[in-house]
């Protein structure tokens, strides 16, 4: 049976997007983290390296790492590898701002922790402008 | 701006400054007529930030601000520092596309020695941690530290977002450190900060102690310092910076954690960033952050009628119009009379330094810099921290200390 959880926050971009959830508890550094030529995780050590960020709801607590991230995204979008949507538990400068530049529709501040409440493979539907997560649950 | 009548990449800047604005919980939006640019080297802005950069200028965004680029890889002048032909030509399309929409092609960590020079107070969006930290705490200017992309978004509209060290009460010490030692040269300022940051990476710092007469190379030393071992924004020095008249003025009459540097703490730092068991010396980087008529002066005292190793490549670094000054008043001919190598636009942290490596066969460094001796070795290069004057020494006998 499938259930619906909604998470409240605060979203950037315009863009209803739906797809399936990557969730991960650690933070994400796109520069150097993320291959932006394959959209691979290539983090020696993180808990996603060899998975493929493309078309996901990419859940993870905030960024870190050098602003250069922000860039990462934004070729990420270029070459059409970025995920799908961005939901961050508390989101941070370099996150937002390759959102805006590779117009990835972002939710962060939410009500809920969304790293505790998503699981990998749930199918989340964002809606940045209203600033709501729409996850449904397997099984 | 946000509904795009400017332009995409004008809209875009908007929207990451009112995101950010938002995100930090910002009072409002500040204008800004000053940007010092980082992300102006292939090594921080990339691939992705290469081509993003391009596209706002094939858009044809212009700057709205007065807009310095901080240090590329490689010297434009056309001094070999022995970077491939790969990252000249990409360092050529990061500099035009940034020029295209009227950035100064400066390419120096120090905008403020070359025409980038901020009031008491005024708001600027600048890039560059040793900038950041001089801007702040010397001249009294406020400015977060800015990534390329919000640097990039300040150019295009002439916008910041207010928070952080554009308020006031934001600018208040956190930590006391009296410097219970007669610090005098630059290389000593630099540990004094490191130690300091290393403890307190995020500390705002109010320092007693240092010497009245303290050069502007001892503050720039110590700003650059204070942002390799840490991500300090400001420092205080009660009696030399502006907003620290009296100790109270700094710490806004609160009692702070005093912390105490002494000559057993100094020695200590200088003995932990001096990172080299070869004794032997084959290259020598002085002028991180970039160096001013006082240090070039200095330096054409030291070298005037000596002769640099032929083992040793001593590379001085300034920015260009700093260059061209002293190249009318006779002193880069002294330099040069002695086998160092000027060198403009670049700097050893800002460039690929790996292929300098390999393409000149570096094994073994020194430098009067904190914040290079902190670096150097993650680049791959064993390196030396001491004084000028020891950096020197070892430029002309090859040999640290003998």
């Amino acid at each position: 049976m499938e259930s619906v959880v909604v998470i409240k926050g605060s979203g950037v971009g315009r863009e209803v997007v739906k797809g399936p959830a990557l969730v991960t508890k650690e933070p994400i550094s796109f520069n150097n983290g993320v291959d932006p030529t394959t959209g691979m995780v290539i983090e020696v050590g993180h808990e996603l390296k060899g998975q493929s960020v493309t078309g996901k709801v990419l859940v993870f607590p905030v960024g870190k790492g050098s602003t250069g991230g922000s860039y990462v995204l934004y070729d990420l979008a270029d070459r059409g590898l970025a995920p799908a949507a961005i939901v961050n538990s508390r989101g941070d400068t370099v996150i937002v701002t390759g959102c805006v530049m590779g117009k990835i529709p972002l939710i962060h501040k939410c009500d809920k922790d969304p790293v505790a409440t998503i699981a990998t493979g749930d199918m989340v539907e964002v809606d940045p402008k209203a600033g709501i997560i729409k996850v449904t649950k397997r099984g | 701006m946000l509904d795009g009548e400017q332009g995409e990449p004008v809209r875009q800047g908007m929207e990451i400054i009112v995101q950010l604005a938002d995100f930090w919980e910002a009072p409002g939006l500040i204008p800004v007529r000053g940007v010092h640019m980082p992300g102006a080297s292939v090594k921080t802005a990339r691939r992705a930030g290469r081509k993003y950069i391009r596209w706002c200028a094939d858009s044809g965004a212009w700057f709205v601000t007065t807009t310095t680029l901080n240090p590329g890889a490689t010297d434009l002048t056309g001094i070999d520092v022995g970077v491939s032909q790969t990252t000249t030509d990409q360092q050529v399309e990061i500099t035009e596309s940034y020029k295209r929409m009227g950035a100064i092609e400066c390419h120096t960590c120090t905008p403020y020695l070359v025409g980038n020079l901020p009031r008491f107070g005024e708001h600027v969006a600048w890039g560059e941690s040793s900038a950041v930290v001089f801007s702040n705490s010397v001249l009294g200017a406020r400015t977060n530290r800015e990534g390329g992309p919000a640097a990039l978004a300040s150019a295009l509209t002439g916008f910041t977002a207010g928070y952080g060290m554009h308020l006031k009460k934001n600018r208040m010490a956190s930590i006391h450190v009296s410097i219970e030692y007669p610090l005098s040269d630059p290389s000593e300022f630099g540990a004094a900060g490191y130690c300091l940051a290393k403890q307190y990476p995020d500390a705002l710092p109010v320092f007693t102690g240092l010497p009245e007469q303290c050069s502007m190379i001892s503050m720039r030393a110590l700003s650059a310092a204070l942002a390799s071992s840490g991500s300090i924004s400001m420092f205080h020095a009660v009696g030399l910076t502006p907003e620290a008249l009296t100790l109270e003025m700094a710490t806004g009459n609160r009692k702070l954690e005093k912390l105490m540097i002494g000559e057993k703490e100094l020695k200590e730092t200088i003995a932990f960033l001096d990172r080299n068991d070869l004794s032997d010396v084959d290259s020598v980087f002085i002028g991180c952050p970039h160096m001013d008529f006082e240090e070039v002066m200095h330096l054409g005292k030291l070298l005037s009628g000596k002769k640099v190793s032929s083992n040793v490549a001593l590379w001085l670094y300034a920015a260009n119009s700093i260059w061209s000054s002293c190249e009318r008043s006779g002193l880069n001919q002294v330099l040069r009379d002695s086998g160092a190598v000027l060198v403009s636009d670049t700097c050893p942290n800002i460039t690929i330094f790996k292929e300098v490596i390999e393409s000149k066969g570096f094994k073994s460094g020194a430098t009067n810099s904190a914040k290079l001796a902190h670096y150097l070795p993650s680049w791959g290069l064993k390196t030396h921290f001491g004084s000028t004057e020891d950096c020197i020494e070892a430029a002309i006998t090859g040999k640290w200390r003998v």
